[in-house]
């Protein structure tokens, strides 16, 4: 149904006391996309976001919502919706009335109205809570009937800020997957924000990560996670995140050197490394699960990886998550965190051997926080993509 | 702790004490101490309840008696022999009901007139954006700082030059707005979520309608303590009525009870019993709003 593309150019917002709370945001949202910002607290995702909705001046650049430039219109001019984190229902209605107030509002007639209340809370699983008040809901009920009112007139554009941040862990997993399900179903563009990178993997089609106000990349859940541009992105998409551990590489040898450790590269990455500029204030980026314990490589037969992509670490603490475990030890000055199998028994004050994959290594520059893999691997990420 | 619980298993066991009848004694012990302090707490409140209302108490005893009994050398607390000659002659001294009714509508219409102005006004200066708005709003406040006494002598002159001497609305139009209220409704407002404004704006909801539908219902008891606070006021106003009416039948009840004291026969149980009728209005809208009275003061001026 949704045809309405939604494009921002350089939209900034400053307030008046000089902040810059968004910078130069380009972004072109297409139909249908579940697209969502994601970054710490005061990033700007939110801000940019209330600047769609219309609760927010746009301090420069231009918003367009289909082919009209939606700068200065109302917020109800701009046909779209809104979720909002503590719910925002009207206590002094009831469930019934907070669905169907949008429509009240336009006009409509009241057995139209009453029809697409209940199709709405038969969607939702609302229909037993109709006549209750909101305050006698659950968390969980509360967001649903929050839902229920953004959606109800069938917005082209749904926006929702952080709708899942005061649920429980359990609730958020199911409404989660409720929401994706809705998503299926509605077939609308919903614009989301989060600070819960699980949340963003798990929903989006595309997310945009910011920090301090700047787009920092906008892609695919999957291809942020194998190709992150920069050292910031690469951090905070992952969990437990990556590990960040100060490198050199030195001339004519595929070989990185982390403080006494020495990890040997294969062909691939030693043909990247070609082409760097050697010099000793890099950053190795390595997710917990490129560290392989000699459990997980033989699973994964990896026999590629051998002696020089080995190392003996010292367990310094263990967390049991059910499936896996994950072991943290000291490297480099750095504490570290692996993935490993949960047939791995080893203790804080244990010994063990560990391998980098080191085809999943990320190598970033110290001071500009660029992924200097960022080209090579996109072209890869391409390839895949054709094939 | 299980250890414990073991423990005293085997002490029960041991001197054969029926745990039924422990029970029993110890819920006993524990209601009897309750019981203590509530009647403890009670006798207190009662005793600076009495002390405080003294003075009240003793001016309705003293509106039941002849004047010959509180003109003696004993100390009279209750009147002998209690009569409601004092009533009579003050309801025929001054048109007493007449003053009871006028008060009644210009107290009802200013309560009435600075509900809503005022809650329109801290609607503005809570949730709407304009340039100018601090400015305004700190010039709103500043009027606070003036004593209305001070500006009276300018405001008779001009109702006087509008002709407006002696008019209900003299009495009333002044005071339909306040910047007390103002503040009060603005406090109020500020700990009202904002996003249920912004989701209502998103709704489609105008101004106006989010007011009526949605800020009101919410601020119901806001509105019960304005009214309630307003009213009062209203109703004790003395100077500027004072000033700008003349006739009996314009005059409101405080100058009413004014008029019933006379240099040439000064009667004070006669002015005491008018005292007495005139409170009770002001003291029954009080017992009414006071639990709204209370509610609003705290939540608006502690969360906000």
């Amino acid at each position: 149904m949704t045809e309405t593309e939604i494009v921002l150019k350089n939209v900034c917002k400053v307030y008046d006391n000089g902040f810059e709370a968004v910078r130069d945001v380009n972004l072109q949202i297409r139909p249908k996309e579940f697209i969502i910002f994601v970054g710490p607290s005061g990033c700007g995702k939110s801000t940019t976001l209330r600047m769609i909705a219309g609760l927010e001046e746009i301090s420069s650049g231009e918003l367009w919502i289909g082919d009209v430039l939606a700068n200065f219109l109302e917020p109800k001019e701009r046909e779209l919706s809104m979720v909002f984190q503590n719910y925002a229902l009207y206590p002094n209605m009831s469930v019934y009335k907070n669905i169907a107030f949008s429509l009240e509002i336009r006009g409509v007639k009241k057995a139209e109205v009453d029809k697409r209340v209940k199709e709405t809370a038969k969607l939702l699983g609302l229909e037993e809570v109709l006549d209750r008040r909101p305050k006698d809901l659950s968390g969980g009920q509360r967001q649903r009937v929050a839902i229920g009112n953004a959606i109800i007139r069938n917005p082209e554009i749904l926006l929702m800020d952080e709708p899942l941040s005061n649920l429980d862990a359990k609730l958020r997993g199911q409404m989660r997957v409720e929401l994706a399900k809705l998503h299926e179903t509605l077939g609308n563009t919903i614009i989301y924000v989060t600070h819960d990178q699980t949340e963003a993997m798990t929903l989006g089609t595309r997310i945009v990560v910011m920090n301090e106000g700047v787009i920092q990349q906008v892609d695919t859940p999957e291809r942020l996670y194998d190709n992150p541009v920069n050292q910031f992105v690469a951090g905070f998409i992952g969990s437990p995140a990556m590990n960040f551990i100060d490198c050199t590489i030195q001339r004519n040898a595929a070989v990185l050197q982390m403080g006494i450790e020495r990890i040997g590269c294969n062909a691939k990455i030693a043909g990247w490394l070609e082409d760097i500029e050697k010099r000793s204030d890099l950053v190795v980026g390595i997710r917990p699960e490129a560290f392989l314990d000699e459990y997980r490589k033989e699973k994964m037969q990896r026999d590629d990886l051998g002696d020089d992509q080995k190392m003996i670490v010292t367990i310094t603490h263990r967390e049991l998550l059910g499936n896996e475990v994950l072991l943290y030890f000291d490297f480099c000055g750095k504490n570290c965190c692996m993935k490993a199998s949960v047939d791995n028994y080893a203790k804080a004050g244990n010994m063990i051997p560990v391998w980098v994959d080191v085809n999943k290594i990320h190598l970033f520059d110290k001071e500009t926080g660029k992924n200097l893999f960022y080209e090579k691997n996109f072209s890869i990420g391409k390839e895949k993509a054709n094939r | 702790m299980e250890q414990v619980i073991t423990n005293k298993k085997a002490i029960y066991k041991s001197s054969n004490v029926d745990i039924e009848q422990i029970r029993e004694t110890m819920y006993r012990r524990q209601k009897a101490v309750r019981f203590r302090r509530t009647a403890l707490r009670l006798s207190a409140n009662i005793v600076m309840a009495l002390i405080i209302l003294l003075p009240l108490l003793y001016a309705i005893s003293v509106a039941f008696m002849p004047s010959s009994e509180l003109f003696t050398t004993e100390l009279n607390i209750l009147p002998q022999n209690p009569t409601l000659e004092n009533f009579k002659q003050a309801l025929a001294k001054v048109p007493l009901l007449r003053f009871v009714g006028n008060s009644f509508l210009v107290a009802g219409l200013i309560t009435v007139g600075q509900i809503i102005s005022c809650s329109l006004a801290a609607f503005s200066f809570s949730f709407l954006d304009f340039k100018g708005k601090n400015i305004l709003f700190m010039l709103v406040m500043a009027t606070m700082m003036i004593p209305g006494e001070a500006t009276i002598i300018s405001n008779y002159l001009t109702v006087s030059s509008w002709g407006w001497l002696d008019s209900y609305q003299v009495l009333i139009v002044p005071y339909l707005t306040s910047a007390m209220g103002i503040f009060l409704f603005r406090q109020f407002y500020l700990s009202f979520p904002i996003s249920l404004y912004e989701s209502a704006k998103i709704d489609g909801c105008k101004n106006l309608r989010f007011i009526v539908q949605i800020l009101i219902p919410l601020t119901k008891s806001a509105i019960g303590a304005m009214a309630v606070y307003t009213f009062i006021n209203a109703w004790n106003m003395y100077m500027w009525p004072l000033l700008v009416t003349g006739s009996d039948t314009m005059r409101t009840v405080q100058i009413g009870i004014g008029m019933l004291d006379s240099v040439d026969s000064q009667s004070i149980t006669l002015m005491i019993a008018g005292v007495v009728m005139i409170i009770l209005p002001s003291l029954s809208i009080f017992i009414v709003g006071q639990k709204q009275l209370i509610k609003g003061m705290f939540s608006g001026a502690v969360k906000g």
